[in-house]
């Protein structure tokens, strides 16, 4: 059920609620240290094992967001392998808190959904 | 906030962003540029993707503003009654204190027209017991001075004259100046035309030069090209135009504008410049750059110290003080502009918590929109964010209005004071910045502050619970009490300031001032003293025999007026050092003079036609110094001498007369006397015709029987005398009625505020009410709650009221005459007032509480 829920943050329009998801996954990948666009959505797409079909075109507002908050930060650093700048984001300590914040909230939301979701079935 | 270069940034990282997936996507079988549009396909829409960062950055702030502004709009037309209300509030708050800003402003803290005008200061001798009372200087000491400190780079004296300039038939009173040689360097202002006076022409037998001031050579000369070198007769001496001063230069201070500049020695006898004990004269200066005006003072008094010892004579318990030229300028009405500036922003503050209570029970009210708005995602500080937009809508109407108030109310102001240094006082750019500062102060305290308790609020309002959130409430009549307090203060003030008024038209004069005309004559300079003398002889007899006239007199000043002069007082058998027994203002009457004016002669005689200083010299005193001098004794038959012991002859005490006040009704009666007349006329006198009638209906009649009696002779000031008391109490009407403006505001606002809160309470409890009274609770005893409700408000308002009152009394001192600032009849009278017209401002909500129908309110539930 989450999955369905979450595959619809990737479509052009979206629900506040929604938003806020990606935003959480963003931070949340950025933990690991910093990466560039791609890689986020690269590593997103990955660790849920391909099931969240991220348009990649959603994540850059959202990163923009992010930097605009002051939860992550962007500077362009040379990649030796690729010889080649990258624009690269991580955490700011403010993120990291906002983090904290979004994954204890989610658990809350998503436990809640997962109640309704399970007695909904009795219901009908 | 948005990065630079940000759209050329974005494509940057596309473009990585695109060359990686490509990277990832090609393989056996799929060609570089299929990979691509893979990659193209898999980001999406590039356009869409910038337009939604650039949204990011900057063009949502935008919309969130238009949209907040939108609503706010909605919402104040929604409420236009509020709106109205408030933008009135503050347009009056903002526009009383830009009004007194910008008199204040021109008075206190305009930059004087002069290069570095902070060294511009004013030495003179003060008393010690008595810092305010600026003696000025004498010639002797000013010399001292000039030679020996090192504390001015110029230093000058002035001697302020008015004397009649004739060319022709167009004789002119001007108000002219004689200056020392350093005079133009003090201020380092160059002429327009010609050359100012120097040195050289400071000397005795100089020939005579004149600088004129701009508006003299406008409005007399008409900007003639040719004035310089022209000559003109001036106060009975030929001098030649040398220069013309810029425009402003000789203005802006109290008193008419310098027409025209001469040199002191050229003018000023020398028998007055040879005296030590002559304070006739002012001294300007011009510190050397680094020098404090402290060091010039200390140095002054040491030069001053052994003069004073040796000549005990010179000191009258006299002390140095330097102040600042703009501190001698505006040194009168400094206090009281400030008082008003004051009090204007006193009524700002009760406009600002007027708005903040109106806006918080407008909140109060809307506490379940905000709260939905909050739940639907907008942030705490963008709920904050909406009310100030909406409280800065309003400041911004006010502000604007207050900006149109101000300049309608600093012109009436200036016109109505007739202040010379009021007359720059218009809408300038520091002006402006005050009114912005304002209207930005007013919107921070009106709309953060009810904004504040939404947060916790929230909840209880989402729940359904609309009623009366303690904490805003708790705020509300908190400002309500703030404001009932503040309003107290400008009652106090302006009470007091109306019995200043009152006590000052109460002051006997000692004459009877109605149907009186006066005016001051001037016969031209071809009239030598005997024929001046005969003039002013045969004058009364001529006005008497003018229909409507009742009697006329000549005295060389008449009470009420600029002043006369003064002479130490000198008793025969009474040994006492110059000035111990005090100075005595002196003028001369001409005989009869008493009778027409309605002085009452006391004791003895008044003077009669043999009094013309060829027999015995003498003399006629007032009440007050007959009291002093001879307590319970007759003061007939003694004699006295006024002014400098060595060159006098005794005069005898021939008459005791009642006291009039010579300059100002409230200033202290001073000891005065009278010589005749008749021993010795001059060409200036005063006249005064007493009339049967309207005084109007006669000045023309003798304004023209003056002209057929004296070709050539100069009429100042032609008018009636209850029109000089009139404008000898201009100062404090001015007072009261800016006070009373004031106050009358701050009583509106506080009772527009008590109303607003009041009848939102009684709003808040209709059920409540509706409950009670259906269990039987009758109208009386709800009344008597919601009064009761108002009366605590207004009873702790008015008790921390009189607490400021209290510690504010010393500010307006100055300004009040014959009431004490603490006057506990003026203040009780005010509290009760203001109890009442409070009450009265909550008995319409509570009788709408008594008229609440309980099954309305319970059907509501």
């Amino acid at each position: 059920m989450v999955t369905r829920a979450l595959s619809k943050i990737v479509r052009p329009e979206r629900t506040a609620i929604l938003q806020g998801t990606l935003d959480m996954l963003i931070l949340r990948t950025l933990l690991a240290g910093p990466a560039h666009g791609h890689a986020i959505a690269r590593h997103i797409q990955r660790t849920s094992d391909d099931t969240l079909q991220l348009e990649h075109g959603s994540l850059y507002p959202a990163l923009h967001r992010l930097v605009k908050n002051g939860w992550i930060a962007a500077k362009w650093e040379m990649n030796k392998e690729r010889k080649r700048e990258f624009k690269y984001y991580r955490l700011t300590p403010l993120g990291r808190k906002q983090l904290a914040h979004e994954q204890s909230k989610w658990a809350l939301v998503s436990a809640a959904i997962q109640r309704i979701l399970n007695h909904g079935g009795e219901l009908a | 906030m948005k990065p630079p270069h940000a759209d050329d940034d974005l494509e940057r990282e596309l473009r990585a962003h695109v060359d990686l997936e490509a990277e990832e996507r090609s393989g056996p079988g799929v060609s570089p540029s299929e990979a691509y549009r893979r990659a193209r396909v898999a980001l999406g829409n590039q356009a869409l993707i910038a337009e939604d960062v650039r949204d990011v950055w900057h063009r949502r702030r935008l919309n969130d503003l238009r949209q907040d502004v939108r609503f706010g709009w909605r919402q104040l037309r929604r409420k236009p009654g509020f709106a109205l209300v408030a933008i009135l509030t503050l347009a009056l708050g903002i526009g009383a204190n830009t009004a007194m800003f910008s008199v204040a402003q021109a008075a206190l803290w305009r930059a004087l027209p002069y290069p570095h005008p902070e060294r511009l200061v004013q030495p003179t001798e003060v008393e010690a017991k008595n810092p305010a009372s600026e003696w000025g200087t004498t010639y002797p000491a000013f010399q001292e001075w000039r030679a020996r400190s090192h504390s001015f780079e110029h230093l000058a004296l002035m001697f302020r004259f008015n004397k009649i300039l004739s060319e022709g038939n167009e004789p002119e009173r001007i108000a002219g100046m004689a200056v020392s040689g350093d005079y133009f360097a003090v201020f380092g202002v160059a002429p327009a035309k010609g050359r100012a006076l120097t040195a050289q022409d400071d000397r005795v037998g100089a020939p005579l030069a004149m600088v004129l001031s701009h508006d003299m050579w406008a409005d007399r000369y008409h900007g003639d090209p040719t004035i310089l070198g022209r000559t003109v007769n001036f106060g009975g001496g030929t001098f030649t135009v040398v220069g013309v001063m810029p425009a402003g230069f000789g203005t802006g201070f109290n008193g008419a504008p310098i027409a025209c500049w001469v040199s002191l020695l050229a003018v000023v006898p020398p028998a007055y410049t040879a005296r030590a004990n002559l304070w006739a004269f002012e001294a300007i200066g011009r510190l050397r750059p680094g020098r404090t005006a402290a060091q010039a003072q200390a140095e002054l008094e040491q030069i001053m110290l052994p003069i004073w010892r040796e000549h005990p004579d010179t000191n009258r318990g006299l002390v140095i003080a330097v102040p600042s030229l703009r501190a001698s300028i505006t040194g009168d009405i400094r206090e009281a502009l400030l008082v008003l500036l004051a009090a204007a922003g006193l009524v700002l503050l009760i406009a600002c918590a007027n708005l903040a209570v109106l806006v918080s029970v407008q909140v109060s009210g809307r506490s379940r929109e905000l709260a939905l708005r909050a739940a639907l995602g907008a942030g705490r500080v963008r709920v904050a964010f909406q009310l100030l937009i909406e409280s800065g809508m309003l400041a911004a109407a006010g502000g604007l209005a207050g900006v149109v108030i101000a300049y309608w109310a600093t012109r009436s102001l200036a016109g109505f004071s007739q202040d010379p240094r009021l007359l720059h006082a218009g809408i300038s750019a520091p002006v402006l910045g005050f009114a912005l500062c304002a209207t930005i102060a007013t919107t921070v305290v009106a709309g953060v502050v009810p904004a504040l308790p939404s947060g916790r609020a929230r909840q209880e309002a989402l729940n359904g619970r609309t009623g009366a959130q303690p904490r805003r409430t708790r705020l509300q009549r908190a400002f309500v009490a703030a404001e009932i307090a503040l309003c107290l203060v400008l009652l106090v003030g302006a009470a007091l300031l109306l019995q200043t008024l009152r006590n000052v038209l109460r002051v006997n004069a000692g004459f009877r001032t109605d149907h009186l005309i006066v005016m001051e004559l001037g016969l031209p300079s071809t009239y030598n003293d005997a024929q001046s003398l005969q003039f002013y002889r045969a004058l009364p007899a001529r006005l008497d025999a003018l229909p409507g006239v009742t009697a006329g007199t000549v005295v060389s000043n008449l009470p009420l007026d600029r002043g006369s002069g003064n002479g130490d007082i000198h008793i025969e058998g009474r040994a006492a050092a110059p000035g111990e027994l005090g100075v005595a203002n002196f003028q001369q009457p001409l005989p009869g003079y008493f009778r027409t004016m309605g002085i009452s002669i006391l004791e003895g005689r008044d003077f009669d036609g043999r009094d013309d200083g060829s027999r015995e010299r003498v003399v006629i005193i007032n009440h007050h110094m007959a009291q002093r001098f001879w307590p319970g004794a007759s003061p007939i038959g003694k004699r006295i001498k006024i002014g400098p012991a060595e060159n006098n002859s005794w005069m005898t005490i021939v008459g005791v007369v009642d006291d009039v006040h010579r300059t100002n009704l409230d200033n202290p009666m001073g000891y005065s006397v009278y010589t005749p007349l008749l021993a010795g006329a001059g060409n200036n006198e005063d006249v005064a015709v007493r009339t049967a009638g309207d005084p109007a209906v006669v000045i023309p009649e003798v304004r023209a029987e003056l002209r057929r009696l004296a070709p050539g002779l100069l009429i100042d000031h032609l008018g009636t005398m209850d029109q000089r008391i009139d404008d000898s109490v201009n100062p404090h009407r001015l007072n009261l009625i800016l006070f009373g403006l004031f106050a009358g505001l701050a009583l509106t606002l506080a009772c527009i505020g008590l109303y607003g809160v009041i009848a939102y309470a009684v709003g808040q409890r209709t059920h409540e009410f509706g409950v009670r009274m259906a269990l039987g609770a009758r109208r009386a005893q709800v009344l008597r709650d919601v009064l009761g409700h108002g009366l605590a408000l207004i009873a702790g308002g008015i008790g921390l009221g009189l607490v400021l009152t209290l510690s504010l009394a010393g500010l307006i001192r100055t300004m009040l005459f014959g009431v004490s600032p603490t006057d506990p009849a003026t203040t009780a009278a005010v509290a009760l007032l203001l109890a009442a017209v409070g009450l009265a401002a909550c008995w319409i909500p509570a009788r709408r509480a008594t008229r609440i129908d309980p099954t309305v309110a319970l059907r509501n539930e």
